[in-house]
């Protein structure tokens, strides 16, 4: 028989409405860890909710979708919708052919050194290596262990997000099929920024 | 050869793989299996007709023109005796690195179509959290210090002539008797700016302030609420007091 009186809290919102107002004022990916702080959520429900919300913005053919990315959730805009919304007055920076050669070398080698980069593509590498570390797509990971100690490079968490990738394994899988990356490859999943550093990257791309 | 062969700069090339592959490409040829001689010729005379001469880019040139030379030779000498432990096979080793060389390159196409992807999915920035004021500890009745920063500023300050150390001239302990003196004197509570004007100089101010502060918390003297409005402060002697 029903009970005459709600067992939930009067007013409890809907979870899907709750993410999506977090999503909203994040703006930025959300990482699990902070949705959890601030919903109380454990990582199941976030998931469950992720899916539902998503499955919501698809099926009422919405102007945003939900994607994961580099460990975390982010409302965007629809990609079908960017022609028509027209949301651009300068063309979005674009990476160099040669930039990418690099950024790709050290995605699926990581760690690698320069010289190691270098012996694959043929040439000097030193600007573009510099150039990716200030944009935030590649970091330092510390030295190898061999004479001159040189400086270990892999790709940062920023960089999944540009992918629009959760991880380096899901990079991996859409790469073309016959050309999978060896076995070398590093599957790390790469957690999302923290709100400084999201915060320190709002500020340097209003300073372009 | 015919001028159409050069439609492509040798400075077009990052690099010398660069121009292998394409040369590859071109001459539609198995990288596993590439005709080192025919390569070799073309590689050469694209290198022939370098115009820029930063060296550093060119010297990568010469070294490869080089290595495809000495695998070239190779082939068309007799036989060579066996190679050492160590050493590979040079045609080996540039297959292989042209092998990944190439990976890389179709892997940076796929990231820029991704790239691209992603741009078209723009989010927002994220909205900065506003603070919430917040309101703690009690506001405390500061008439004592109002008190003494009235005097305090109509006070001139102690024209400093020469410096050097003197003995204390006014001492705290002497301070506190001095107050209590006044305070005994009558039964009735003393405003405490009574007291503060005795003082000439505001070293003498901070001194016997800070006589006021220990007697009270001595216990040998208490405050009251003084004045119309009772927002004045006064003194008062408690005889026995704490210590």
């Amino acid at each position: 028989m029903p009970l005459p009186y709600a067992m939930s809290p009067a007013g409890t919102p809907e979870p899907t409405a709750v993410l999506e107002a977090l999503l909203f004022l994040s703006g930025q990916p959300l990482s699990v860890a902070e949705l959890t702080a601030h919903t109380g959520w454990d990582e199941e429900k976030i998931e469950q909710t992720a899916q539902t919300l998503a499955g919501v913005l698809r099926e009422e053919k919405r102007g945003l979708c939900l994607l994961r990315v580099a460990g975390g959730y982010q409302l965007v805009v629809r990609p079908e919708l960017y022609e028509t919304v027209q949301w651009v007055h300068t063309r979005t920076t674009e990476l160099s052919t040669t930039a990418l050669e690099v950024l790709a070398i050290i995605a699926f080698k990581q760690p690698v050194t320069r010289a190691e980069i270098e012996k694959i593509r043929g040439v000097s590498s030193e600007r573009l290596i510099a150039s990716l570390l200030q944009q935030g797509l590649i970091q330092d990971l510390g030295r190898k262990d061999s004479p001159g100690r040189p400086i270990l490079y892999g790709t940062s968490a920023y960089f999944l997000e540009c992918m629009g990738v959760d991880s380096l394994s899901e990079l991996a899988e859409k790469m073309p099929q016959e050309l999978q990356p060896q076995a070398g490859t590093e599957t790390q999943t790469a957690t999302t920024l923290t709100t400084e550093e999201q915060d320190e990257r709002t500020i340097a791309k209003s300073n372009e | 050869m015919p001028m159409e062969a050069y439609q492509y700069k040798v400075s077009d090339f990052e690099g010398p793989l660069d121009l292998l592959l394409y040369l590859i490409e071109k001459n539609k040829v198995d990288i596993y299996n590439i005709p080192i001689v025919e390569i070799t010729d073309q590689f050469n005379a694209y290198v022939r007709e370098f115009e820029t001469f930063d060296v550093n880019y060119a010297s990568k040139f010469f070294v490869m023109a080089a290595t495809l030379l000495q695998i070239k030779s190779r082939l068309l000498l007799p036989r060579p005796p066996q190679l050492e432990e160590e050493e590979e096979d040079p045609q080996e080793v540039l297959i292989r690195q042209l092998v990944e060389y190439r990976q890389m390159k179709q892997f940076s196409t796929t990231m820029a179509t991704l790239w691209e992807r992603r741009c078209q999915m723009p989010g927002r920035e994220r909205t900065p959290m506003p603070f919430t004021k917040q309101f703690s500890g009690k506001i405390e009745k500061s008439a004592l210090y109002q008190a003494f920063r009235l005097v305090y500023q109509t006070l001139p300050e102690t024209p400093v002539t020469e410096i050097h150390l003197q003995k204390e001239i006014y001492s705290v302990a002497e301070s506190m008797r001095r107050v209590e003196m006044i305070l005994q004197q009558t039964s009735r509570p003393v405003p405490v700016w009574h007291i503060f004007r005795i003082c000439r100089t505001r070293t003498e101010l901070v001194v016997v302030f800070l006589s006021v502060l220990e007697l009270l918390k001595l216990g040998r003297c208490c405050t009251l609420s003084d004045g119309e409005e009772g927002n004045a402060v006064a003194l008062r002697y408690v005889p026995g007091g704490n210590a």
